[in-house]
């Protein structure tokens, strides 16, 4: 949406008129309408102006046509505005037609030094008294039952004048809104402001009270005072409506004599001069053609300005050492619009570093167009000595008038750059630092270690050393190992086949450990039980059977069972048979018989824990 | 036979002259380092860092040699090789406060400030994670914890208690679980340590350029002291790229690897 500005403005006009010099004295007529209704009467007025003095008489012209209601009458004024006179003095007649028809009244003429001045004559319409005359504005009076006979939109309208009305993109149209009135007018309101889509508007500047001068159309004088202007860029191609400034204004409309004795009451009570009534005028739509620009000639990279433009480049220097700030500054100016340009096509060799440029804009609109100026700021700080170059800009641009786009081009400027001062002086300039950055700025590092805590071997990988894989590898053993033993455990307390049989070596033992002490005492008969209760115990526990119920065949097949070598399985057989039968011979067994018999059963106990 | 003893003498200072640098070289590197920080504190800073540099030659390499480094090449105002040891030295311990406060100091005179876009919270806490510990310190971390874990899966298995037992389950599964955790950031760092590798710029401004070529086109400008990342390494070129994601090639000889 395009903003509208609407200057307040108001117009106060008693009988307030500016002249414009032109002769040395000037002489118009006018009437106050036109074409005038068979039953109305109209006002006829001749006005003769000049910076002199005194002002001639006005021979007035012949009114046959038309009955003198009134008049004529004459008033004049005088002022002396810087020293300068100036005077007027206007003849009124009023007037009533006589007959429906075109007529002419004949010019009024003055003799001034001896030169004879006249005005225009003017021709007047008489149409039959129903019949309501066009006007510009097709708004109908809001209090018509008291305006009777007197056309409210004939004594003030809105007029839009456009500059043009085909452009180019981005070509600048002037908009006038002019308000043309005929009675004293005040109180404006404004109802609608003009709106234009597809549109860059920049307003200009109105006088808070705007100048009034004359002007006739149809012969009738009317006062205008331009209200608003505006310039419009349109930005896209096509059609383009500018809807209508509409105000709504309170015209005093002089009052007729009331032909009504009785309503001379109400006469007498009412303003006796004038009325007020409250009329909408509007200006009216502006249809807009815009033109798209010419593919014909456009210049690779065109800027898309449009207008008249000059450019200007400088620079502050050509000599500067490495981190010095250098200043480039780009004008453009000319008339037309600038905004929508909003960079230079400008490439930097990367050895310079450039800041976003700064950007001065400015529009003037106190002349006819409205002409805008933009300068461009770069700072350029060179990091790299040597010879470095900024290129020219090539920037182009449409001119409307001339038809076709014209090339601006700035130089290119060579520069030379010594070695500054080292990484101190790029300190502050180059970067941007952060808070934390800063308050660090001033400090000192921090001192050196004086104990050397971990020296190790150039490049070592701790993941590839041997303590890695080995401490790795050894927690994984202790969790098997102990894996096993829990299993074990288990099974000694769950198990009873399993218990007895792990337990049948410790009970062999004891057993024989017990014959042993037997053999010391020299108990030969509990010696060799001991060593048979053993034997046969250690095959039951190892079987899971009663050692109590066995038999000799049984155990045979114990024994042939395990899958024993047969020479283990016929001594163990023997050492049984060896054993029963000593415990109950009568004779003694020697010493060394035990010593030996222990022994045998030892062996076959190992043999034996060596199978299972 | 006095003429022969001169001769002797002679060959003696020689073998003497000769065996100074030896000597000085097969130098205990404790003793080096003594003798270094003498030197750094007597303000000969170049000195200092040839002495250092002994050590770092005799094939060890330790987080206060590096850092004391730094500190010299920081004294003798070479910012590129100031960086290049500050950053050796964190990777060795990325944690120690005298690195990273040195560094972050030496960095304020590099002139290139690479913006890292800004990240989501939870991928620089993820980063953070990633470098919190060094390799060595990581690689312990792990060991340690494997091993935590299996002491409390044995003790689990021979404790009788049933609250006791549940206890140290639970205990073994969450260090279990912390085991797998840091294993794999340990695999991701070892990943990280032998293929991606960073480098620092030590010539005080060089071109990037878009290829491995003298004569193709700039792409930006490094000055000395910028960190950057190795993606592809050539004999002569190596192709690297910044935080911001900017990337070219450069000749290896401008850069040195951290």
């Amino acid at each position: 949406m395009i903003r509208w500005r609407f200057h307040l403005w108001s117009i106060i006009l008693f009988g307030c008129f500016h002249f414009l010099p032109a002769q040395e004295i000037e002489i118009t007529a006018t009437v106050d309408r036109n074409p005038v209704a068979l039953d109305e009467q109209f006002v006829y007025e001749v006005e003769v102006s000049g910076k002199v003095q005194n002002l001639p008489d006005i021979e007035l012209p012949d009114f046959s046509d038309f009955m003198v209601v009134g008049g004529p009458s004459s008033s004049s004024s005088f002022q002396i505005i810087n020293f300068q006179v100036s005077s007027s003095r206007t003849y009124t007649v009023i007037l009533m037609p006589r007959n429906v028809g075109s007529y002419k009244i004949a010019p009024a003429t003055t003799t001034f030094k001896g030169q004879t001045y006249q005005t225009s004559a003017v021709d007047i319409t008489v149409v039959q008294a129903s019949a309501k005359p066009q006007a510009p504005a097709t708004a109908p009076p809001q209090s018509s039952g008291t305006t009777k006979g007197v056309d409210v939109s004939q004594l003030a309208f809105l007029k839009v004048i456009p500059s043009k009305r085909t452009v180019y993109l981005n070509e600048e149209v002037t908009l006038q809104y002019k308000i043309y009135f005929r009675a004293n007018i005040s109180g404006n309101e404004v109802l609608k402001l003009p709106e234009a889509v597809g549109c860059w508007v920049e307003e200009y500047p109105t006088a808070r009270r705007p100048t009034v001068h004359n002007e006739t159309i149809n012969n009738v004088r009317y006062n205008v005072a331009e209200i608003k202007k505006v310039a419009v860029f349109p930005s896209r191609d096509g059609k383009i409506t500018i809807s209508p400034l509409e105000l709504m204004v309170e015209i005093a409309v002089p009052r007729q004599r009331s032909r009504d004795p009785l309503n001379l009451f109400d006469d007498f009570f009412s303003d006796p001069f004038s009325q007020v009534v409250k009329n909408k005028i509007s200006s009216g739509t502006v249809e807009l053609t815009v033109l798209p620009l010419p593919v014909v000639g456009k210049p690779a990279g065109f800027s898309g300005l449009v207008g008249d433009f000059t450019v200007q480049s400088s620079l502050d220097r050509t000599t500067a050492s490495t981190n010095e700030a250098i200043s480039l500054k780009v004008k453009l100016a000319g008339t037309g619009l600038l905004k929508m340009l909003d960079s230079l096509p400008l490439d930097f060799s990367p050895d310079f570093e450039v800041y976003d440029p700064k950007i001065n804009e400015s529009i003037n609109k106190t002349g006819a167009v409205v002409t805008s100026s933009k300068e461009f700021e770069y700072v350029i700080i060179p990091r790299v000595p040597g010879n470095q170059k900024i290129k020219g800009i090539t920037l182009s641009y449409f001119n409307p008038q001339s038809r076709n786009y014209k090339t601006l081009q700035t130089p290119e400027y060579s520069l030379e750059i010594s070695k500054g001062k080292e990484i101190a002086g790029t300190l502050g300039s180059g970067t941007v630092f952060s808070k934390e950055e800063i308050q660090l700025l001033g400090k000192d590092i921090r001192f050196i270690k004086e104990e050397l805590s971990d020296l190790q071997p150039l490049g070592e990988l701790p993941y590839r050393s041997i303590w890695f894989t080995f401490s790795l590898v050894f927690p994984v053993l202790m969790l098997s190992v102990a894996f096993l033993y829990r299993n074990h455990l288990d099974k000694m307390s769950t198990n009873i086949q399993y218990a007895r049989s792990r337990k049948a070596q410790k009970i062999a033992q004891k057993r024989l450990a017990e014959a042993r002490s037997y053999w010391k005492h020299n108990k030969p008969e509990q010696f060799y039980g001991a060593i048979a209760n053993g034997l046969v115990g250690y095959l039951a526990d190892k079987n899971n059977r009663l050692a109590a119920g066995l038999l000799r065949n049984e155990i045979v097949e114990l024994l042939k069972k395990s899958e024993i070598e047969t020479a283990i399985q016929t001594e163990f057989i023997k050492c049984l048979e060896e054993a029963d039968y000593r415990r109950f011979a009568p004779d003694k067994a020697s010493e060394a018989d035990l010593k030996d018999f222990y022994q045998r059963a030892e062996k076959i106990l190992i043999q034996l824990e060596k199978h299972f | 036979m006095k003429k022969y003893l001169k001769v002797s003498n002679v060959k003696l200072l020689f073998a003497f002259l000769f065996l100074i640098p030896g000597l000085l070289l097969a130098q205990d590197p404790e003793a080096l380092f003594k003798q270094a920080n003498q030197a750094y504190q007597q303000q000969n800073f170049e000195k200092a860092a040839v002495l250092y540099q002994q050590i770092i030659s005799q094939g060890y390499e330790s987080r206060d040699v590096y850092y004391n480094l730094g500190n010299c090449y920081y004294r003798l105002n070479q910012v590129g090789q100031s960086v290049l040891y500050y950053e050796k030295a964190l990777k060795l311990d990325p944690h120690d406060a005298d690195v990273r406060y040195n560094l972050e100091l030496v960095n304020l005179k590099v002139i290139d400030r690479i913006e890292v876009p800004p990240r989501l919270f939870l991928f620089e806490f993820w980063d953070e994670l990633k470098n919190f510990y060094s390799l060595a310190q990581l690689t312990r971390l792990v060991v340690l914890l494997f091993a935590i874990t299996i002491l409390l899966i044995i003790l689990w298995l021979f404790v009788k208690q049933y609250r006791l037992k549940r206890w140290l389950i639970s205990l073994a599964a969450v260090l279990g679980f912390l085991t797998i955790f840091w294993s794999y950031i340990l695999v991701i760092q070892i990943h990280r340590f032998t293929e991606q590798r960073q480098a620092v710029v030590l010539v005080s401004s060089v071109t990037v350029r878009s290829a491995p070529d003298d004569s193709s086109t700039d792409v930006f400008i490094l000055h000395e002291g910028v960190k950057v990342h190795l993606d592809e390494l050539r004999s002569e070129w190596v192709k690297i790229s910044l935080a911001d994601g900017k990337s070219g090639w450069l000749r290896t000889e401008n850069l040195a690897i951290i």
